[in-house]
């Protein structure tokens, strides 16, 4: 198992890092933790992006970039995170490991990533008013954007109608009229607020020991004092608040989207989690669950049907894309086996197979930095600390009737048809 | 054999069998999972083949098609033996390749067997070829709404004359009614023959025990080569602008340039190399020329640039989201007629460091890393050797491929509806 230390640099400042051999570049982030929502929705979504454009050191677009290119080619992006009622603002970068690159890399690289946190350009007290410009243009095209993958977009329009009266229903990239109307002051003043407010995470994994990776990050880490920080919290409902709704749209396209919203009440801090997320693996997560072999296969109704487990909000969902002609036929199979699930539980096999699938997706976490830095993310957010091996051995040990009991967690909400309507 | 590249510090255990299957195992001791990875050299371009005196024209979609039907077997669906051991499994068709792979953390044994076993057991039936045409018609009318799928169908439409890389991996509806169980094996047994395929392993695997089970698992002999087809070539774009309507939020538009397929004994992993580089010389995030398009809005993040090899052919794509579809063309056209006429040293020097950073994080993803050796194979070559190969590339190499892509180009622009 790799090494994992998490040294508390500063109040409301902490770094995760995984110290380990096997990759050849290596991963970096920071994150600024805030509630999701909110009038400033866009403006948070757009300041990333504003802040990657350009920094005091490197001024531009194109300065950036070549700093990042003489650095064996870096990337540094900016990312606008959801978790739970929980947003995450930062960005995320990976580097040749300094065992392939010259002594002093990764030093160079934390300075680097943090520099565009900490030392932006400023132009006559605020940010560069192109950059907002364009950023704001930008985040206005990536939210009407959002139509063209259908298959996460009736999604994210299934959690906008069924949580609409809490905070996860917001789109954590505002909207698009709020992020045309950004102006560089008020940009400026929400950019002071954050940096001085939000708890910040930072996250590495690669060859160098923690001191050597502590004392680049403190080094280069912004300088504020102890405002009493604290993550956002979450609202968790274990049944749906206004009993079942059903939704449907139209758009002009070929294939129609069936989604189905649950409420389970469990998240990660729950210790039937594990159990749950076995349930969610015998009835929907992998290819030899019952939708895939029901719906899929034996019916043919769709031409992917899966569902999936949402760990800091206590939610599940189902999403399938079939004929539009099979809506209805296709909802009631989805909504038998589930019922059968919490009846009957699984079968042996079903269950030997469950756990399989879902030991080998925690374990296999462990070959990839990204998935462990999105892992370790959550968990700052949601104040856990075990690693992804002691879910696995919960996840070793849940009972059949563990599992039935947590697929009994499992209440709809809200049904969401996108009908197709194009020849 | 084990064959070390030091630079990049990778260990490549690899050999031939008899019955000649290419094999590579990639030496990852400290990772948790096994990644294994069966190609054919049969992608969607490979549609027209004379096999045992009888020339084949096969309709738009076999070999994607042959995909999904290979997880079926007489005692019932490979997916559900997979996950059954542990294992997840997957399959992809591209132009140029089929592949099955699976990727496991136990169990690797019975997953490897099971593997080698459902790819060289063929099973089709009247019945389960048209329930399969169901799911097939219904991943073609969700490819039908992704404008990306579209755009790219698209180009190669304007590309080229007759080359059949025109025609959808998926097919279409029509094209897919036409698919019978005896074109299915005919296909099979003309390219499911050991030769004609690679077979990739990354993780904590032995070659010896990889070898003895893939010996005793497939077939002794691969008897038929079949003779492929590409349509006449043609140095002639077939239209310089080809427009598809659909509702996206913004226009979409890739620009392609042709270059010249690969010559007799030509190194792939040379040309891709070189491919690359120039994509990133041309306009790569640290290039000037990116900096421009983005501060004037003709791209967006999503922006990108890709550079493929395939029989008969090769191009440089380049494109995404743009306000302006045609000031991005001239941009474009002029960036490559400026790259034409000379290259700074030190901006290649900087672009090939940059490279060589991006081709060594497929290294980390046994599923990237184990995909790209296959293809590497196929021409006996390996991905690892990249850092060498990468060291003797000169600015001249470079200028004689903007040269040729400043001879030919073709867009494909879809516009907001």
């Amino acid at each position: 198992m790799d090494k994992i230390t998490r040294i508390p640099l500063a109040p409301g400042m902490r770094l995760t890092c995984i110290t380990t051999q096997k990759f050849k570049t290596a991963v970096f982030s920071a994150s600024l933790i805030l509630p999701l929502g909110g009038k400033d929705a866009s403006a948070l979504a757009a300041l990333p992006y504003v802040l990657r454009r350009g920094t005091a050191g490197y001024p531009d677009l194109h300065a950036v970039n070549l700093a990042l290119d003489r650095l064996y080619g870096m990337r540094i992006e900016a990312a606008v995170r959801a978790r739970g009622e929980a947003l995450a603002i930062g960005l995320i970068a990976d580097v040749t490991d300094e065992a392939y690159s010259a002594a002093g890399s990764t030093a160079r690289a934390a300075k680097l990533l943090l520099s565009f946190l900490t030392e932006p350009r400023i132009d006559g007290g605020a940010f560069c008013e192109a950059f907002v410009r364009g950023e704001a243009e930008n985040l206005a095209d990536r939210i009407a954007a959002r139509k063209n993958d259908l298959r996460s977009w009736a999604l994210r329009r299934l959690w906008e109608l069924m949580c609409a009266e809490e905070p996860y229903g917001c789109d954590e990239l505002g909207d698009a009229e709020s992020a045309r109307a950004l102006t560089p002051e008020r940009l400026w003043q929400v950019y002071q607020d954050v940096l001085s407010a939000a708890p910040v995470e930072l996250f590495y994994c690669g060859s160098q020991p923690p001191a050597t990776v502590e004392a680049a990050f403190r080094a280069a880490a912004p300088q504020r004092g102890d405002r009493g920080f604290s993550m956002p919290g979450t609202i968790v409902l274990a049944a749906p608040p206004h009993g079942e709704q059903r939704f449907e749209e139209t758009l002009p396209v070929k294939q129609g989207k069936l989604s189905l919203g649950f409420r389970t009440g469990v998240t990660s801090s729950d210790p039937r989690y594990p159990a749950l997320l076995l349930a969610n693996a015998v009835f929907g997560g992998t290819t030899s669950s019952r939708l895939f072999r029901h719906v899929r296969e034996k019916l043919s109704l769709c031409y992917y049907a899966s569902s999936n487990c949402y760990r800091s909000k206590g939610l599940l969902s189902v999403a399938s894309g079939i004929d539009n002609a099979n809506a209805e036929v296709a909802r009631a199979e989805i909504l038998r086996q589930l019922a059968d699930l919490q009846e009957h539980g699984a079968t042996p096999e079903e269950l030997t197979t469950a756990r399989r699938s879902l030991l080998a997706s925690l374990r296999a976490m462990a070959d990839s930095p990204l998935s462990l830095e999105a892992f370790w993310l959550d968990q700052s957010i949601a104040g856990l600390s075990w690693p992804v091996e002691t879910l696995a051995e919960q996840v070793s040990a849940v009972t059949p009737d563990e599992l039935r009991e947590a697929a009994r967690s499992i209440v709809l909400d809200t049904t969401f048809f996108l009908r197709g309507t194009a020849k | 054999m084990k064959v070390e590249f030091s630079r990049v510090r990778e260990s490549v255990h690899t050999a031939t069998l008899p019955n000649g299957l290419r094999i590579s195992y990639l030496e990852k001791p400290a990772f948790s999972k096994n990644f294994a990875i069966l190609a054919t050299d049969f992608g969607s371009c490979d549609a027209h083949f004379t096999v045992e005196g009888k020339a084949w024209d096969l309709p738009a979609g076999v070999a994607h098609f042959l995909e999904h039907k290979m997880f079926e077997d007489e005692d019932g669906n490979a997916l559900q033996k997979f996950a059954a051991a542990g294992a997840s499994p997957n399959a992809f068709t591209s132009r140029t390749t089929t592949a099955y792979h699976f990727t496991c953390t136990e169990n690797f044994a019975e997953n490897f067997e099971l593997l080698l076993r459902f790819v060289f057991t063929p099973y089709f039936t009247g019945e389960n070829v048209a329930k399969e045409r169901g799911i097939i018609a219904q991943e073609i009318g969700m490819l039908d709404d992704t404008p990306g799928w579209r755009v790219y169908g698209g180009l190669y439409e304007g590309l080229y004359r007759e080359h059949p890389i025109r025609e959808s991996i998926a097919g279409s509806c029509e094209s897919i009614a036409e698919i019978t169980p005896e074109l299915l094996y005919a296909c099979h047994r003309a390219f499911y023959a050991p030769a004609n395929m690679a077979l990739v392993v990354c993780g904590t695997a032995d070659l010896d025990t990889l070898c003895e089970t893939a010996e005793r698992l497939t077939p002794k002999a691969s008897p038929v080569k079949p003779e492929r087809r590409y349509g006449k070539r043609s140095d002639a774009a077939c239209q310089p602008e080809v427009t598809r309507r659909m509702q996206v939020s913004r226009p979409q538009a890739l620009l392609g340039f042709r270059d010249r397929p690969l010559a007799e004994g030509e190194s792939p992993l040379r040309r891709q190399l070189l491919g690359d580089l120039c994509c990133r010389l041309l306009s790569g995030p640290a290039s000037a020329l990116y900096a421009r398009l983005f501060s004037d809005r003709l791209i967006t993040r999503n922006y990108d640039s890709e550079y493929s090899i395939f029989p008969e052919g090769a191009v440089s794509v380049f494109g995404g989201e743009t306000s302006d579809p045609h000031a991005l063309r001239e941009a474009l056209e002029n960036g490559v007629r400026a790259c034409a006429a000379g290259i700074e040293k030190t901006e290649f020097e900087r672009t090939r460091n940059a490279l060589q950073g991006a081709w060594l994080r497929v290294l980390d993803d046994p599923a990237a890393y184990a995909q790209q050796e296959a293809r590497a194979l196929f021409r006996g070559e390996h991905y690892a050797a990249f850092a060498g190969r990468l060291d003797a590339l000169t600015e001249a190499d470079a200028l004689e491929m903007f040269r040729r892509w400043k001879a030919s180009s073709q867009s494909i622009i879809l516009p907001l509806e």
